[in-house]
């Protein structure tokens, strides 16, 4: 079972092609992410730069550092707590992070009153507004 | 013939696999137009998926990843919006919107919310509406 092929793919052209287990290179579909991990001719593809968590006290601005990218970067944020990862919002009052990135910081703005940590994630992708 | 696989010492100096897409040189090209790039610890996208009710995923890795969540309800449950289709954020939203269940109109849905179990090996998915996950290799 070849789950790995570096060089001329199935379909001809060269290339890498990775598989899902149970299924052999010369016969995955390379659109089906249930046998492909990944094939070379994907051009839809976005990199992670940088992952981690925040922890934000009150009314402050807590900055997570960014370097290497040089542009305004595509990012999420969810509140994190108590080993809870939350939606957009957070509760009733469509309350969520509130907070902001340049091509340096991600900063995480801290609520009126009360501390909370946040999950956050840097693709290498640039914003259409810098 | 552009090179769209390097394993070992790009043009730049670095070492690790890269990838390139159809025309573009894997071994000059800036690192932001590649498909991949692996050269240093950096987080990558295990799983990406979602799910329409609550439920458990399997994820059988050995630790707690990162995970990020996102609601997806669409704007055409939104009263005034009928009609047009695309997801509303912030997730939940706060439209009222017409429940097809009860035949009336709802107010906003609840967070959806998740959360690591086993220990890495189940990803627990609260769906407060269509919840779309992606989760991370990097442990919190």
């Amino acid at each position: 079972m070849s789950r790995l092929r570096l060089g001329r793919l199935a379909n001809g052209v060269y290339g890498l092609h990775i598989t899902m287990p149970g299924y052999h290179t010369s016969t995955a579909d390379p659109n089906n992410s249930e046998q492909t991990s990944f094939y070379s001719e994907w051009t839809d593809m976005v990199q992670v730069h940088q992952a981690g968590v925040v922890s934000v006290a009150a009314t402050v601005a807590q900055a997570v550092p960014i370097t290497g990218l040089g542009y305004r970067a595509f990012y999420e944020i969810r509140k994190y707590g108590g080993g809870v990862f939350w939606d957009d919002s957070f509760d009733t009052n469509i309350v969520g992070v509130n907070s902001d990135i340049d091509a340096t910081e991600l900063r995480a703005h801290g609520l009126a009153s009360g501390s909370y940590s946040a999950v956050y994630v840097i693709y290498r992708q640039p914003l259409a507004f810098q | 013939m552009t090179r769209r696989v390097i394993l070992g010492r790009r043009g730049d100096g670095q070492r690790g696999i890269f990838v390139s897409p159809p025309g573009v040189d894997a071994f000059t090209a800036p690192l932001s137009l590649l498909t991949l790039s692996i050269s240093e610890k950096v987080s990558q996208l295990l799983l990406l998926s979602y799910v329409t009710a609550s439920q458990n995923v399997p994820l059988g890795v050995g630790y707690n990843p990162i995970v990020i969540i996102t609601g997806r309800a669409t704007i055409s449950q939104s009263i005034g919006y009928e009609g047009y289709y695309g997801p509303v954020r912030p997730s939940p939203t706060f439209f009222s919107h017409y429940n097809a269940g009860t035949g009336g109109f709802t107010g906003e849905d609840p967070p959806s919310w998740a959360q690591i179990v086993g220990g890495g090996s189940h990803l627990y998915v609260n769906a407060g509406t269509v919840t779309s996950f992606a989760v991370f290799n990097r442990a919190i």
